[in-house]
């Protein structure tokens, strides 16, 4: 959920997960919420967004003039937010050039661990789409990674995984049925379950024999088994029940 | 001005308990996402802005 929130945001400030002891912290009444942590650690204020401006001026006035990590690596930085791979081209650039200055090079071996983990984490998580019968998402997954110049560590996998994928009978069919497979998900993210049954089902006739068919079959099911094709999101009834009430529920067959 | 000061977004567990302005910060980081790991040491010195949301 978050990447899928990353990938379309696209923030320029860091994002994390915590376990909760700062929310406990400031005892966040509601979502969102914000707080101010000055110079020197101590919380400067905690409250609604937009309140905290003369906290945060106070902070910044008393903060470090120079960004987290040193200048060497701003453009990496930056890079890093949107293209891992350029982010990593770059920062090979820098580091087998020799051009680390000694007080940098503990930032930067944290950038490469980053970035190798990244790719490593992508090859992973494209082996297990694979295993569950999504070729697609297996692909998109991998394809920057088994594709860069120069080589993450685990490029040369991934170029494998491709290959093995390619290899597939139906591959093309499998791709193809990917993307439709995609947009009844899509669907379905946005509550249009009517819709995303269509989408799943059209997927299970049209690719039939395909993993994604059966994949998208078993989607379309769940839809209907749970009564929730014809959900009404402005509707009382609907929202109430979590799925779709008598007087929206359509019928549906697969 | 720009890099003076970090923001930072956190995605929350559940709350409770009393707001504890003035105290050391605890920021139990599970998992960074669009950054290498910032540690507390790194963020000492900076003013900290920060944002917090939940998954639902």
């Amino acid at each position: 959920m978050v990447e899928a929130w990353l990938k379309r945001m696209k923030p320029t400030y860091p994002i994390a997960i915590t376990r909760g002891a700062f929310e406990r912290q400031i005892n966040v009444p509601h979502f969102p919420y914000s707080a101010v942590i000055g110079p020197d650690g101590k919380i400067a204020f905690a409250g609604n967004a937009g309140m905290g401006e003369g906290a945060l001026d106070e902070a910044m006035a008393r903060s470090k003039k120079q960004p987290l990590w040193p200048k060497s690596l701003a453009k990496i930085n930056k890079l890093m937010l949107g293209d891992s791979v350029k982010a990593y081209a770059e920062l090979r650039k820098l580091v087998d050039g020799g051009k680390v200055a000694e007080e940098d090079r503990p930032h930067v071996e944290t950038f490469v661990a980053y970035l190798e983990g990244q790719a490593q984490a992508a090859l992973e998580e494209a082996r297990g789409f694979r295993d569950k019968g999504f070729v697609f998402k297996a692909l998109r997954r991998i394809e920057p990674y088994s594709n860069a110049t120069p080589p993450f560590p685990a490029t040369a996998d991934g170029q494998a995984l491709r290959k093995e994928l390619e290899a597939l009978p139906e591959y093309k069919k499998e791709l193809s049925g990917g993307e439709a497979y995609l947009a009844a998900e899509a669907l379905e993210g946005e509550k249009e379950y009517l819709e995303a049954f269509e989408g799943y089902k059209s997927v299970a006739k049209k690719f039939a024999g395909t993993r994604i068919a059966e994949n998208a079959r078993a989607q379309a099911e769940r839809l209907r088994t749970d009564g929730l094709p014809g959900f009404a999101a402005a509707c009382d009834g609907c929202r109430k029940g979590g799925r779709a009430c008598d007087k929206h529920r359509k019928d549906v067959k697969l | 001005m720009k890099h003076a000061f970090l923001a930072l977004a956190l995605w929350a567990g559940s709350t409770l308990a009393s707001a504890q302005v003035g105290d050391k910060a605890e920021l139990d980081v599970v998992r960074w996402y669009n950054t290498p790991p910032i540690s507390a040491e790194q963020m000492l010195g900076h003013g900290v802005m920060v944002e917090v949301f939940r998954t639902w």
